[in-house]
């Protein structure tokens, strides 16, 4: 339970009446993308989410869907239009909370001109690391994603798929308590896909919070304790697999994703 | 701030690697080197020549390095979407743009510190070693580089790098010249007009108190006073721009 | 409280900027007033046409102006001076503060461009004067005024900057009675191809030779007088008016009203010495006695004290 309520108290300030009860959780979180001439697009639409702490989340749905919009907003990228977001009990643009927090962007992107090492280097600076826990922690992570012989190499020469191991690598350099991975096996081969899997599972036992977002069903069935299914922008339903196959009376994950689609689009119009 | 650093020294190692401003440094070898082979002038006007040259070229072509080496800083981390993973780590968007800003002054000072060395060893070959006022020009043109880097900077937080190139550049020629536009304004009558001209001159920053040059290699020497005033004026724009940017930064979505 | 804005207090760093531009204001105007003070821009005096040739250059002033010198240069030393003077004008014109360009601009116009107007026609004053000696004496009779026209001008050829002077009232005599030449000579008829002929139309060239010199001594001049204004707090170009007053049109009254301002500002010594020389040319013994004793505790010691030991046994000292 995450509850600001002593820290206000002594603080001095009223007591809110809101208490957190999940590592994250969003009440009514809308973005409404204005491009421009009027035009309001729809990112998210009072999504309603509470991820547990110590489980494994996935947010599932076809491109488009909002998925990669609600992690931005959770990541303090994007800025809500309404709404409120809570992790662990701060507000998303919390420095504090950074801390305790790794993400794994959709596509790699890092700087060409930096090797593994500077890069973790940086980034542990960041974290107000020391040195010598830089030192350490880097040697480990690298050995984890087996780039531990590409130390010399920068970055403008690696392959993709070493693009993602160093950043997967970048993303528990602070041991974070909730790691946010976007897509994590888009791009991947199945044994690289096979070896994510296991690495999820492994960070998820000790102790770890994990919110991942796809749209290959197969992964998140493997591997998720919940789930939450985005359609335009929308929360169709969330809950654990078995829970929610049989509440939509589908046999396969497949099914219980077109049904609800089928019965969102039958019921509801996108309003503004 | 100790973070600010960190993404400073990040910055200048990006620089330094990806040589992209190295050919503008090796343009200003050239440009300054040239200027020494007027030897059928007399040794006066040759060493005119030569600091007419290099001040020039300094100041101009640190310009280009202060524009490009700025929006290479800021936009070109926005688009490669470096800046992501940046945003997601525990630094707020303030430490990092002024971190941005230091690793500009960084790289100026780099580029503007190697080129004035040629310039000041080209003197030295030619005899003539450089006097106090010399050394004012050089702090002046540095302190004005930085401000040019710090605008660009600022426009990057929120306009495209077409647009922040052709404003900059904009902004540069207009600097310089807004010192005539005021003395057109001090003839004018209409006195909403007076007062319009007196609003656009202060806020336009003016480029033009930083060019003592043509009096010091006429050999006219500048007083401290003026430099310190002009060097105040200096570092108050710098910082009324790093707010503005602030400001824009911190709204900013990517 | 939990914040989900990311700086509910942002505007503070543009309201922040914008009080800062209060001092930056204050501080410009302070800046502009140093700048009038220490003569860091022509600022008052900028005309339209160099406000809009500014433009164009500016930043790069220093730098044009140096490729123009080496067009000067050039044409210095091939010989063509006629050809500098654009070139000087243009550079004055971007550098007003640039000493060197109105000393030597005005040096060029009435010294160089001067003699080599005189020097120009040498040649035709000795043919002339050939053609002249061959006449007879009743051929000389006939061609009295176009021969005392002749000897006039070759006079005045020869001599002025050296034996004659030109001041400014002598200036305006000689054009008038150049003006009366021409008016004859363009009067009087003659044969073509005739020994007259040779001879009439060489007086026209001296005639016009006279006018030449006189023209470029007084441009140099007024050169000279145009970079006073620019800088007018300091010696130079004071020093520079007065010295080719008295030197080229040993016009003593200008001169010493020049170099009494030169020593007004910071001056070397030979300045002093000069208006010494000046007053005494002048009339004014008495000053350039006390002139004289400015200067005995320099380097002109020695001179000084025979200068002042002649002026006041023998009224006289100067060549």
């Amino acid at each position: 339970m995450y509850d600001n309520s002593i820290k206000r108290e002594s603080s001095g300030e009223k007591l809110s009446e809101e208490v957190f009860m999940a590592i994250i959780e969003t009440r009514e979180l809308t973005k409404i993308y204005t491009p421009g001439r009027g035009k309001k697009v729809i990112g998210l639409n009072k999504v309603n989410l509470e991820i547990e702490e110590g489980e494994i989340f996935g947010i599932l749905g076809p491109n488009g869907s909002g998925k990669t919009t609600c992690l931005k907003l959770l990541l303090g990228i994007l800025f809500p239009t309404d709404g409120e977001i809570s992790i662990m009990g701060e507000s998303q643009f919390d420095v504090e909370v950074k801390k305790y927090i790794g993400f794994l962007p959709e596509n790699p992107y890092y700087y060409d001109y930096l090797t593994g090492p500077e890069l973790l280097y940086f980034y542990g600076k960041l974290f107000d690391m020391d040195k010598q826990a830089i030192k350490e922690r880097t040697e480990y992570l690298l050995n984890l994603v087996k780039l531990s012989d590409a130390k010399k190499l920068t970055l403008k020469h690696y392959s993709k798929g070493m693009l993602e191991r160093i950043g997967l690598a970048s993303a528990l350099l602070n041991d974070p308590k909730i790691l946010i991975l976007d897509e994590p096996t888009t791009g991947l081969d199945p044994i690289g896909c096979l070896e994510t899997r296991d690495l999820i599972l492994e960070l998820n036992k000790q102790g770890k919070t994990i919110l991942l977002s796809s749209h290959f069903l197969s992964e998140v069935e493997r591997v998720c304790n919940r789930i939450a299914i985005f359609h335009r922008g929308n929360l169709l339903a969330t809950g654990t697999l078995d829970g929610l196959i049989s509440r939509y009376n589908a046999e396969t994950l497949e099914e219980l994703f077109v049904k609800t689609i089928e019965d969102f689009d039958s019921r509801y119009k996108r309003e503004i | 701030m100790k973070k600010a650093w960190v993404v400073a020294v990040n910055t200048f190692k990006e620089s330094l690697r990806k040589r992209t401003l190295y050919i503008l440094l090796v343009f200003a070898f050239i440009a300054i080197g040239a200027s020494k082979f007027f030897s059928f002038l007399t040794a006066e006007e040759e060493l005119k020549m030569i600091k007419d040259v290099s001040f020039s070229t300094i100041e101009f072509f640190g310009a280009l390095i202060a524009i490009f080496g700025a929006i290479g800083a800021l936009s070109g981390e926005i688009e490669k979407r470096t800046i992501y993973t940046l945003l997601t780590k525990p630094v707020t968007r303030g430490n990092l743009f002024i971190g941005k800003f230091l690793g500009m002054c960084l790289i100026l000072l780099l580029n503007f510190v190697l080129i004035s060395l040629f310039f000041i060893g080209l003197l030295i070959f030619k005899k003539s070693p450089p006097d106090i006022e010399t050394f004012k020009t050089l702090l002046l043109i540095y302190v004005e580089l930085v401000l040019i880097s710090t605008i660009t900077l600022t426009v990057a937080t929120f306009a495209t790098d077409a647009f922040n190139i052709i404003l900059s550049f904009f902004l540069y020629i207009v600097g310089h010249l807004i010192s005539y536009g005021k003395q057109l304004t001090e003839r004018v009558e209409n006195t909403i007009l007076k007062g319009f001209g007196q609003i656009i001159y202060t806020v336009i920053p003016n480029y033009e108190n930083f060019a003592i040059r043509d009096k010091v290699v006429i050999g006219i020497p500048v007083s401290w006073n003026y430099v310190f005033k002009t060097l105040i004026y200096g570092v108050l724009y710098i910082a009324i721009v790093i707010l503005i940017g602030l400001y824009f930064f911190q709204k900013r979505e990517i | 409280m939990r914040k989900n804005k990311i700086n509910s207090k942002n505007w503070v760093f543009l309201f922040i900027a914008l009080l800062l531009y209060i001092p930056v204001g204050f501080l410009q105007v302070s800046i502009d007033y140093s700048k009038k003070v220490e003569e860091l821009e022509s600022g008052l005096l900028l005309m339209p046409g160099q406000v809009a040739g500014s433009l164009v250059l500016s930043g790069f002033k220093g730098l044009a102006a140096d490729l123009l010198w080496l067009n000067i240069e050039n044409y210095w030393h091939s010989g063509q001076h006629y050809k500098m003077l654009p070139f000087l004008e243009a550079i004055a014109w971007l550098q007003p503060h640039y000493i060197n360009v109105w000393a030597v601009g005005g040096w060029h116009m009435s010294y160089n461009i001067f003699a080599e107007v005189r020097d120009a026609k040498q040649n035709l004053i000795k043919e002339y004067k050939e053609k002249v000696k061959k006449l007879s004496e009743k051929e000389k009779k006939n061609l009295q005024k176009v021969l005392a026209i002749g000897e006039r001008t070759i006079y005045l050829i020869k001599n002025l900057g050296l034996k004659e002077g030109m001041q400014e009232n002598k200036i305006l005599k000689l054009l008038s009675e150049m003006n009366n030449y021409e008016f004859f000579l363009n009067n009087y008829r003659y044969e073509k191809n005739s020994k007259n002929a040779f001879l009439v139309e060489s007086d026209k060239q001296f005639v016009a030779c006279v006018k030449e010199m006189l023209f470029w001594y007084t441009q140099g001049i007024e050169f000279d007088k145009k970079g006073v204004v620019y800088n007018s707090d300091r010696y130079d170009l004071y020093f520079e008016t007065g010295w080719i007053y008295y030197h080229k049109g040993m016009d003593y009254k200008n001169s010493v009203r020049y170099l009494k301002k030169a020593i007004k500002f910071p001056h070397p010594d030979y300045v002093d010495d000069c208006l010494a020389h000046a007053y005494e040319k002048n009339g004014q013994i008495d000053m350039a006695i006390k002139q004289w004793e400015k200067l005995l505790n320099t380097d002109f010691k020695n001179i000084a004290e025979i200068a002042i030991k002649e002026l006041k046994t023998k009224g006289k000292f100067s060549p």
